[in-house]
């Protein structure tokens, strides 16, 4: 595996996968712009294997990246660019294919005869490159075009996870790469967890897109002519078309009223369907962490030894919690009850509010308080493991009531 | 409307673990630093640790540990660490939900000194690695690296003399309370040391035997002038070496000892100045002490440090000055502070050695490190 990254010039699998991505959110401009000039020529719907064969370009730009990096001698790559032109007419079927591919070429050649060190536009997603997409969207919105509005939509989402999956893993791999010389850094567990939040979001974002963009009706309108005979002032009307249901209801049952005044809108469903989800997901992970609890052990990672708190740790922690944990409205114990009058005692002595941090003896000296019975309660029902009875507490309350 | 909303609820996720990492990133997140031992001794390697602790269902994806340490104290990968004025060291952890992770670092006492590490700073990310976050914790560990043994053929020189001198001196003081063993009585005995459970035993007088203490103390006086040069700082560490080298050996012989010297202990801030050390327990104690004292520019006068001695009641006392200086006023300074006694001046040397006249009421040793 090692050789094939070496010969790929990637360094590691994340660095490939990263190229991958780099190279696929070129197709799918490709695609959708090719897919909307077919329907331009054309003048009817676009379809699928069309767009599909726009995605093809991705190997034309996977070849000419590697051209402009392998290939040693220029006239080498010039040989190459024909080819590679001549391979995009081919997949796309059109010499527009052959110009693109041309395009491409001039430019890694022109960033290989500068020596740039930055990646071109090519090799880069931006989340700026989604308004891309909206010129097919508003085309189909404005041609009636539903299968190219659906095309542009599922575009766009698969454009923005893929935008999410390589921004993530490129930061992982950034952070790596600064500190790539530095001497036992835990990059298996760095890539696990950075990777694996990644890999969740890229997951959940994509079983929530996914099924609503290409569920889409691809039905939203704008209706050019009418801007046109309103003039400059008007705006555009957008119509929303009710996806047609499954059944159909007849007539007779509808009565009279057969639009109801309120609607819950779709998105309302979508939004609990997504709850769901996300409960659901939830209780996976929960799961799945209750099971690994059961196993989880020590281990040695290189110089580090690593262990998960046990249950005495979490004791010990959730003890010193409770102790320095402040009173419960709800706790009625003598201890809470001796906490609460020093409280009261200490907060109407002070001129100033009392430091988190101060002991007993300092609250006191603070307030101009010399309560020694107050002193030693407060000290036994905080510190104590016994802590007040009952009648130490009524005892406090009685002299204080006299 | 649906894909919108879906990004609405995907950026709201976002949004709250940002949210959530900006509010519980250090909670329950904890770094210690640690020296394992509490002291080495010059050119041996220890090592120090640290421990991180995250105690929370957040994974900590990233986390940075970074400290100063004295560049005395060398890394043995020195690979994590930049050195300037200090040894600046960086480590990187990724922690996982309640987890502990311990590192343990290897170092080198490069040279005697005190260290202490009072901080450390946390350098943590999110989820994402899309923000930091900074924070620094208080630590409280400490170090010693004690002076290196001079070896032992180079030491007896000055120790068998001053031994000489302290022997030739001495008044033997039998102690009560150090039982040494039985002997058969001899006319002359005191009646109080006849052992009389075990003269019933024997059928025969047997009288007690008891260990001896030795009246006379040695006052080993160290000077630290001079910083900054090669020269000075190497025999400044040489004359630190012997002075603590034979100051174990004299306690080790049950000779109670007294240490002063110029140089400012790191830890008051004052000249170091011990009265009176005895017994071989205090060994530990006293290789800290030396291992605390400083060598500065402009200190005062090894001079100024020499005890008074008349009406003191020790004028018995045998003073040992362990000082690079090479001077003939210090030596002379030094042979009229003894007077009429005897002492001993040890100079540690490398390739120059000045002519002298050697005064007679001091005995010079000269030690080529």
């Amino acid at each position: 595996m090692k050789k094939v990254y070496e010969w790929l010039d990637a360094g590691n699998g994340r660095v490939l996968l990263m190229r991958f991505l780099s190279r696929f959110h070129c197709a799918l401009i490709t695609a959708i712009a090719y897919a909307m000039v077919m329907n331009i020529i054309q003048g009817e719907g676009v379809e699928l294997a069309v767009y599909c064969r726009g995605l093809l370009f991705f190997v034309p730009i996977l070849l000419s990246f590697y051209a402009a990096k392998k290939l040693p001698a220029l006239w080498q790559f010039l040989l190459a660019s024909l080819m590679i032109s001549g391979i995009s007419w081919l997949l796309t079927g059109t010499v527009a294919g052959f110009i693109a591919g041309a395009v491409l070429c001039f430019f890694r050649g022109r960033s290989r005869l500068s020596e740039e060190k930055e990646e071109s536009a090519f090799d880069v997603p931006h989340l700026a490159v989604l308004l891309v997409f909206l010129v097919p969207f508003l085309y189909s919105a404005g041609t009636g075009q539903t299968a190219l509005q659906k095309l542009s939509v599922f575009s766009a989402a698969l454009y923005l996870l893929l935008f999410l999956a390589y921004s993530g893993i490129g930061r992982v791999e950034e952070y790596l790469e600064l500190n790539r010389g530095m001497h036992g850094l835990p990059v298996r567990r760095i890539v696990r967890t950075a990777g694996i939040a990644v890999a969740a979001l890229v997951l959940l974002a994509g079983a929530l897109l996914l099924p609503a963009s290409v569920l889409s009706t691809g039905s939203f309108r704008v209706d050019f002519s009418r801007l046109n005979h309103m003039g400059a002032a008007a705006q555009p009307e957008t119509v929303m078309e009710e996806q047609p249901s499954g059944f159909e209801i007849p007539e007779e049952l509808l009565g009279e009223e057969r639009e109801p005044w309120f609607q819950i809108p779709p998105f309302v469903s979508y939004l609990f369907y997504a709850l769901a989800v996300g409960g659901i997901a939830a209780l996976i992970l929960y799961g799945i962490y209750q099971i690994f609890k059961n196993f989880r052990s020590s281990y040695t990672d290189n110089r580090d030894v690593v262990q998960f708190l046990g249950n005495q740790e979490e004791e010990e922690r959730l003890e010193g919690e409770r102790r320095h944990r402040k009173i419960s409205a709800l706790d009625f114990s003598p201890n809470a009850a001796i906490r609460r009058r020093y409280r009261k005692t200490i907060l109407r002595g002070s001129k100033e509010k009392p430091e988190d941090w101060a002991a007993p003896a300092e609250l006191e000296a603070g307030a101009g308080i010399a309560d020694e019975t107050l002193h030693q309660l407060y000290e036994k029902a905080r510190y104590s493991l016994e802590g007040c009875t009952p009648e130490e507490s009524r005892a406090l309350k009685s002299r204080g009531s006299r | 409307m649906t894909v919108f909303v879906v990004l609405l609820i995907l950026f709201l996720l976002y949004l709250v673990q940002a949210f959530l990492y900006d509010r519980l990133w250090n909670r329950g997140l904890s770094a210690g630093v640690a020296f394992r031992e509490e002291y080495r001794t010059e050119e041996e390697t220890s090592t120090l640790t640290e421990v991180i602790v995250n105690d929370k269902l957040l994974p900590m994806p990233v986390v940075e540990i970074d400290f100063h340490m004295d560049k005395r104290l060398q890394f043995s990968d020195g690979q994590n660490s930049s050195v300037s004025d200090r040894s600046y060291r960086r480590d990187v952890f990724a922690l996982s939900v309640r987890q502990k992770i311990t590192r343990t670092l290897e170092f080198k006492c490069v040279r005697r000194g005190y260290f202490r590490i009072d901080e450390a700073g946390i350098n943590a990310s999110n989820l994402f690695l899309t923000k930091r976050y900074l924070t620094r914790n208080a630590q409280n560990t400490e170090f010693y690296v004690l002076p290196k043994p001079v070896p032992t053929g180079q030491i007896m020189i000055p120790f068998s003399r001053i031994m000489g001198s302290v022997l030739s001196r001495k008044k033997v003081y039998d102690d009560p309370f150090e039982f040494a063993g039985l002997r058969e009585y001899s006319r002359g005995d005191p009646m109080k040391y006849i052992n009389w459970k075990a003269t019933a035993r024997e059928g025969k007088l047997l009288t007690n035997i008891h260990e001896s203490t030795l009246s006379q103390k040695v006052v080993v006086l160290l000077d630290m002038e001079g910083l900054g040069v090669q020269q000075a700082d190497v025999l400044n560490e040489a004359a630190v070496r012997i002075a603590c080298s034979l100051c174990e050996k004299l306690l080790s012989a049950g000779v109670e000892i007294g240490v002063r010297s110029n140089g400012p202990d790191v830890l008051t801030g004052k000249p170091l100045r011990l009265e009176t050390v005895s017994g071989a327990g205090s060994s530990l104690f006293l290789r800290k002490k030396f291992a605390c004292v400083q060598a500065q520019n402009d200190l005062t006068p090894i001079a100024s440090f020499f005890p008074v001695r008349e009406g003191s009641g020790r004028e018995d006392d045998l003073y040992v000055l362990v000082s690079r200086n090479q001077s003939e006023a210090l030596a002379e300074t030094f042979s009229s502070f003894v007077g009429k006694g005897q002492a001993v001046q040890i100079i540690p040397y490398r390739e120059e050695r000045k002519p002298r006249e050697i005064p007679q009421n001091v005995d010079t040793i000269w030690m080529d490190v």
